[in-house]
């Protein structure tokens, strides 16, 4: 009997502490789940159930049509208001997993007689999925090292905001659904791999359909476990398991996989794609080779195996190269690319670059979503060293893969976040059980009086708060340790043996670190409430702003707009923006875009460009031709909204220039001292173009006869603006929306510029035909 | 001599105002009073009597002897009848008769058919009465039996005999937006004794443009019961008074009837910060089936900016000195005096439009489709009331574009625009919570709400809570919003029960005004719990439709019983209140209760039972 650190109950039954630890692990997940979906909800309280930004709007439509006219109407959707005059068929550009799931969802509510409203389906998916999300990631975390560690994990993936950034109530994208399905995905690989079970490869497999089907970002999982297999086998670690759990992953996830029409035959076509054939094709080698060897002497067994390899190696090295030449096999895309150099994009395709979560990483934000996670996350790699079992290396590969994604580009901090949450989830709880465990080493001859009330105080303060929640259940396993029947447990769960050589003296110590730990878990369920609050939760459409007594101020111009022209427009009058409100305008105003969020089209994104950063005349006969009747431009330079179009403008004019070379150019912009300027300095290109004199139409006589200022760009705005080819139809309250509708044609066949200065002041007028009077007098 | 009694002088005047032909076209009951309306189709009126042929019949003789009817409004019959030397009475579309050998000086006898030509028949034999010429005895006897035939072989309604006298018509029509209020003020004076039924008339268009009728005493609340026949040209609406009146009594009817759609927006196109003037355009005469003796009409606007309005031709007639006058927001025709029976030729001759033009300050609203759905639930002793509403400015359309910086400068010189609304302020019931207000792409978040506490029970309800709702942009001239406004109120502030017969009585009301707003089409959903029973409704008027259907929603099983109502063009004075009663049994309360704990049951009784079977082929072996 080892010494113990402090009093346990020794008059429990094993399976009266197995059960008390399931009820508790079950508890624990349902109040993560909770925590997960609450702390998700910031963006409904202090607005309201909106779907946010851009691209969910596009789902929520899609999702829309779905609900109404069912999923082979949606399959077969050709949507003639997108891309003008093109169109789009939706049905076969876009993953429709999300669709169909909240499909599902409200066919089975309808079906039960449950009248929700299809938005807040929408809205409520992401919170939704993330405790689905939770849940993966404590069955993914189990696997790796046991349920304590599972429940933590699922803590931090439940409240981290590198994952609630994309997953708040109203952010209905892809992501939303797609985290979930990668860890499951994940943690049934290693399942499979583990049991050698063809049944759990083929589970993954069905879940790598759904991932596929629901988010590009598949590719990720289409990389990954072939490395992890490729990465055994180097290891020498092949086993029929492997063999078993990989074939039939790829086998039935590739299968499925091309029923995607969006995806097709890209897993057989693509480089992305080569790597888990290729694997797979080695994998049949090498269990040959095993074959082999298990009937043939090693020594010609050596010979032979050397001739193989040095030729199937040189066979599949030149048919890729042979197929890539020839075209079979698509070379890599431009995303691609900028993932190896992130210069890459802004050189030579301007529009990727444009896209802000594009961008490399920022330092802070590493520490802003992750916060403590980041330095505890290299420490559960290293214990994951310390074990080295298959899976272990697992969680080793993603997190190097991970981690540089991460840094190329600040939306894949979305892929990082899990194994983050892992591998911290790993050091965290081996740190805590560690200090938990009552056991003292051998040396230890001195016994300290045992104080009950660490223990106890943990396990009590366990199910109320969410930073309890994880140290809760070391706490129930620390309560569960010391008498002989329990001690076995104990041993398991913290994979010692009961009275080692090294361990923890003493009660000081252990009260020392785990409060330590505590402050620090409690810390991070702070930062993440207060990141989540502050800086997630906006829904972008609606603004806020708060008034000096601190009530809060909703800024409401975009729905204003997209309203107005919702109800008040012709319901076939098209309306040009640029990309990024393309989206908005289909779902809100519901009239046809020239261009839209799904950037598939860069000469047209270009056309745009072209005209918004031409002169008037230049750009009528474009507007003209695109059947073009209002053209959308955002402006904040009344209230300080920095995200308009003015700021914005120069990607229009470099996406512009990629396509017309001799029209636009970039430097015709700037001042001659190389400023981006608005006010008077600005050159005349700058001046004349129909984004300028779009955004500052009529804005300085809103200042009376004082200095009108742009207050985003804190410079004074220009004066005297006409516009002889477009009116102002519409601006909204806070002028952050501002509509103009084209001129038709002139009726007597003048330009338009003429005719507008006729009609304005005759001066002009007047003393050309006079001129020409006197002509034709002296004629 | 030879005379024609038509179904008593009433009812001859009424042909007048009516259309030619005899048969009563089918009448269009507006009363809520099915018992009356069944009486008068099954009444022996003079229609079964007479079939068209013999009226065709009558009326050919009548024309070739140059003795049309004055009442006839046939274009045709322009014959003025004091000429004639012969006819001492009009002649029949309902009785005729007719004396022998009559030798007497036409002459003489045109004095006498002069003296009561047009009048009612007791009021004609009452001249005759008194008349010092020889033949008035007989011409008297004639009358009488006339009178007496035309009851007793024809069955012609006596009280319909009766007649009044218009002493003064004082019409008031105030103008609005959408709406326009007319109260027409009739001094009546009965010729003869047992008056019961007074008729008055509108011509098609106003009824056109009528879509609410009240007729009462002056100075009294209660409504009086009135039955409406329509006829190609005209309506009739037959007015029971409260009691017979005997002769020369008199009484002061109030006919208020509420006109939509009546103004049209003048120019019809505005600017931003223009003004909105509308035209409404009304006939110069009031219609009566009785001769009047002073009549008017005055118009009244809101502001006293009034543009323009139409000065009446040839009517010098009945007016001393100028046809029409105006003072501030007052124009006032007539008065007229002497008005005749208002017949086809009076109307060819002297019925004219009259116009006015003039200037309204608030913006001219229209809801276009208001769709209200009204949801009973007990269990949670809530009803909820959601309206979907597409909001339309009808005034003057918006010239060129909308200009921010405009409004704004409007906004901050306090001089809004007569045609823009910024905001509505409605009036909602007291006592409401979790008040919700979005459109199509979510909530919107600029309105007030004041909520006024529920009064007690039995208290009058007098406070309402005040919504200030903003549109998401202000609404110019032409431009539409649709919306949707919903509540919740507790259920006792709408329903009673009754214990003794387990009845629940509902109140619904049909509609929240919107101020000076017309309601185009209304469709009422009430939706009463599920499982109720012997469900009954009363319309304080009814719709164009009603049907009983079933709704589905929360968990229901079988669905609940729902009322659908369709309605056009409703105005402030519809917004009453529907009653349904019902039963719900204890039973169909806790129906859904006990449905959802048997589905959750059968849940865990299957998960449990699928976690026990173990259908593994070998036996499990331990992995790693």
């Amino acid at each position: 009997m080892p010494s113990l650190a402090y009093p346990v109950p020794t008059d429990l039954s094993p399976a009266t502490v197995k059960n008390t630890a399931s009820l508790f692990r079950i508890v624990t997940l349902a109040l993560i789940s909770g925590a997960a979906i609450a702390s998700r909800l910031f963006s409904i309280i202090n607005y309201e159930s909106v779907i946010h930004e851009f691209d969910p709007w596009f789902n929520y439509r899609a999702t829309r049509v779905l609900a109404a006219k069912g999923f082979y109407e949606f399959w077969n959707w050709f949507d003639p208001t997108a891309w003008y005059p093109l169109g789009r068929v939706v049905g076969g550009t876009v993953y429709p997993g999300l669709m169909a799931t909240s499909g599902v969802i409200y066919y089975i509510l309808q079906a039960l007689n449950l009248p929700v409203d299809i938005r807040n389906i929408c809205v409520l998916l992401a919170p939704g999925f993330s405790a689905l999300t939770a849940w993966a990631t404590y069955m993914f975390t189990k696997e790796m090292k046991n349920e304590s560690a599972g429940l933590l994990a699922a803590a931090f993936i439940g409240i981290v905001p590198g994952y609630i950034s994309r997953s708040v109530a109203g952010s209905y994208d892809n992501e939303a659904i797609a985290i979930f399905l990668l860890m499951f995905t994940f943690f049934l690989w290693i399942r499979a791999l583990k049991q050698g079970s063809a049944l759990y490869g083929t589970i993954a497999a069905v879940f790598y359909f759904y991932m596929v089907a629901a988010w590009g970002g598949y590719v990720f999982i289409t990389n990954m476990i072939p490395v992890h297999a490729l990465v055994l086998i180097l290891m020498g670690r092949f086993s029929h398991r492997l063999y078993v759990a990989y074939c039939s992953w790829y086998a039935i996830g590739t299968l499925a996989s091309m029923q995607v029409p969006f995806v097709g035959f890209q897993p057989v076509s693509t480089s992305e794609h080569m790597g888990a054939l290729g694997v797979f094709g080695l994998l049949q080698i090498v269990a040959f080779i095993e074959l082999v060897r298990s009937h043939v002497s090693s020594q010609n067994f050596q010979r032979l195996l050397r001739v193989f390899l040095v030729a199937t190696g040189l066979l599949g090295a030149s048919a890729f190269v042979f197929l890539t030449y020839n075209g079979k096999i698509a070379p890599w895309t431009g995303r691609f690319y900028s993932l190896w150099d992130t210069g890459y994009a802004k050189k030579y395709i301007p529009i990727i670059a444009s896209v802000s979560e594009h961008q490399p990483t920022a330092w802070p934000s590493f520490f802003m979503d992750l916060q403590m996670l980041i330095f505890v996350f290299p420490a559960g790699v290293i214990m994951c060293f310390r074990e080295l079992r298959d899976e272990h290396l697992f969680v080793i590969i993603y997190s190097v893969m991970a981690s540089y994604f991460a840094g190329v580009m600040v939306r894949l901090m979305l892929t990082l976040t899990p194994v983050v949450c892992v591998a911290s989830a790993i050091a965290l709880s081996t740190l805590l059980e560690t200090y938990i465990n009552p056991v003292e080493p051998d040396a230890a001859v001195e016994v300290v009086e045992p104080k009950q009330t660490n223990g106890e105080t943990t396990a009590a303060a366990a199910p109320s708060t969410p930073a309890g929640k994880k140290a809760k259940k070391p706490a129930a396993a620390a309560a569960a340790a010391p008498t002989s029947a329990l001690s076995e447990l104990v041993a398991v769960s913290s994979g010692k043996k009961t009275a080692s050589s090294r361990g923890i003296f003493g009660l000081d110590t252990r009260i020392v670190v785990v409060l330590n730990t505590l402050w620090m878990l409690f810390f991070f369920v702070f930062h993440c409430t207060y990141v989540t609050s502050t800086a997630y939760s906006s829904p972008s459409v609606v603004l806020a702003s708060q008034g000096p007594d601190g009530s809060q101020h909703i800024i409401d111009d975009f729905r204003e707009a997209y309203y107005w022209l919702r109800q008040n427009t012709p319901e076939d009058a098209v309306v040009m923006s640029w990309w990024d409100y393309g989206y908005q305008i289909a779902g809100m105003a519901d009239r046809p875009t020239l261009v839209d969020n799904n950037t598939w089209n860069n000469t047209h994104i270009a056309t745009v460009g072209k005209a918004m950063s031409s002169s008037e005349e230049n750009a009528y006969p474009i507007l003209r031709k695109h059947d073009v009747d209002y053209v959308l431009v955002i402006f904040g330079g009344l209230i300080g909204y920095s995200g308009d179009d003015i700021n914005k403008f120069l990607w229009m004019v470099r996406i512009a220039q990629g396509v017309w070379p001799d029209e636009i150019q970039e430097s015709n912009y700037f001042t001659p001292r190389g400023e981006y300027r608005v006010d008077d300095n600005a050159s005349k290109t700058m001046r004349e173009s129909l984004m300028y004199k779009m955004s500052y139409y009529r804005f300085a006589d809103l200042f009376g006869g004082n200095q009108a200022v742009d207050r985003v760009r804190n410079q004074q705005a220009p004066k005297n603006i006409e516009l002889d080819y477009l009116d102002e139809a519409f601006t909204s309250e806070n002028w952050i929306v501002r509509i103009y509708e084209v001129r038709k044609e002139d009726i007597l066949g003048r330009d338009l510029k003429s005719a507008n200065a006729f009609e304005k002041g005759k001066k002009r007028k007047r003393s050309k035909p006079i001129t020409s009077r006197r002509r034709a007098l002296a004629a | 001599m030879q005379s024609c009694l038509r179904n008593g002088t009433q009812l001859g005047r009424r042909r007048a105002v009516l259309a030619t032909t005899a048969i009563p076209s089918s009448s269009r009951s507006i009363t809520i009073n099915p018992l009356g309306w069944v009486r008068e189709k099954l009444a022996p009126g003079m229609a079964e009597k007479q079939s068209s042929k013999e009226v065709e019949s009558a009326k050919q003789l009548a024309r070739q002897e140059g003795t049309g009817s004055v009442f006839e409004s046939l274009p045709q019959a322009v014959v003025q009848k004091t000429k004639e030397a012969k006819v001492a009475k009009e002649k029949p579309t309902s009785h005729k008769y007719s004396t022998a050998n009559f030798k007497i000086s036409h002459r003489k006898l045109n004095m006498l058919a002069n003296q009561i030509t047009g009048k009612p028949i007791d009021y004609a034999i009452l001249q005759m009465q008194f008349s010092e010429k020889r033949a008035s005895s007989r011409i008297m006897n004639m009358l009488a039996t006339a009178k007496d035939h035309a009851i007793r072989y024809k069955k012609l309604d006596p009280s319909r005999l009766a007649s009044f006298e218009n002493t003064a018509i004082v019409r008031t029509v105030e103008l609005g937006g959408s709406v326009v209020h007319v109260t027409t003020t009739y001094a009546v004076r009965a010729l003869e004794n047992n008056a019961k039924v007074y008729t008055v008339a509108l011509s098609k268009h106003d009824r056109e443009l009528t879509s609410h009728v009240e007729v009462r005493l002056k100075g009294q609340d209660k409504a009086l019961q009135f039955k409406e026949s329509a006829d190609r040209d005209y309506s009739l609406f037959d007015v029971t008074l409260p009691k017979t009146l005997s002769a020369n009594k008199t009484l002061n009817i109030v006919f208020e009837n509420i006109q939509t759609h009546a103004t049209k927006p003048w120019p019809e196109i505005a600017e931003q910060g223009g003004d909105q003037a509308l035209k409404y355009t009304t006939d110069l005469f009031v219609l009566s089936p009785y001769s009047t003796l002073v009549q008017r009409t005055k118009v009244r606007s809101l502001s006293p900016r009034i543009i323009s309005y139409t000065e009446p031709k040839g009517v010098e007639v009945f007016t001393g000195d100028a046809a029409a006058t105006k003072s501030g927001a007052n124009v006032v025709y007539g008065p007229y005096k002497d008005v005749p029976v208002t017949t086809s030729d009076f109307i060819g001759q002297y019925q004219q439009p009259v116009t006015v033009h003039y200037h309204h300050d608030q913006p001219v609203l229209e809801v276009r489709k208001l769709r209200r759905a009204v949801e009973v639930s007990h269990w949670g002793a809530n009803i909820n009331t959601q309206d979907d509403i597409t909001l339309h400015n009808a005034g003057p359309k918006l010239k060129g574009h909308f200009s921010r910086l405009e409004h704004q400068m409007q906004a901050y010189m306090k001089q809004s625009a007569p045609h823009v609304l910024p905001a509505l302020t409605l009036g909602l019931p007291p006592g409401i919570r979790d008040v919700y207000y979005y459109d199509t792409i979510g909530n919107v978040s600029t309105s007030k709400l004041r909520v006024a506490p529920l009064p007690p029970k039995g208290a009058q309800r007098s406070q309402f809570s005040i919504l200030e709702l903003r549109p998401r942009y202000p609404l110019l001239g032409g431009w539409n919003y649709s919306f949707t406004l919903g509540w919740d109120a507790p259920l006792e502030s709408a329903v009673s029960y009754d214990k003794k017969t387990g009845i629940y009585t509902l109140a619904v009301p049909i509609m929240t005004p919107i101020p000076g707003a017309v309601v185009n089409e209304e469709e009422l959903q009430i939706i009463l719990p599920e499982g109720a029973t012997d469900v009954n409704f009363v319309t304080p008027f009814p719709g164009l439709s009603a049907v009983q259907d079933t709704h589905v929603t929360f968990l229901d099983t079988v669905g609940r019983p729902s009322i659908t109502l369709q309605y056009k063009d409703l105005t402030i004075k519809h917004a009453q209140d529907i009653y349904v009663t019902y039963k719900v049994s204890t039973l169909a309360h806790i129906k859904k209760a006990l449905a959802v704990a048997t589905a959750l049951f059968l849940l865990f009784a299957l998960g449990g039972i699928a976690r026990r079977v173990d259908l593994s082929i070998s036996p499990k072996k331990k992995v790693q």
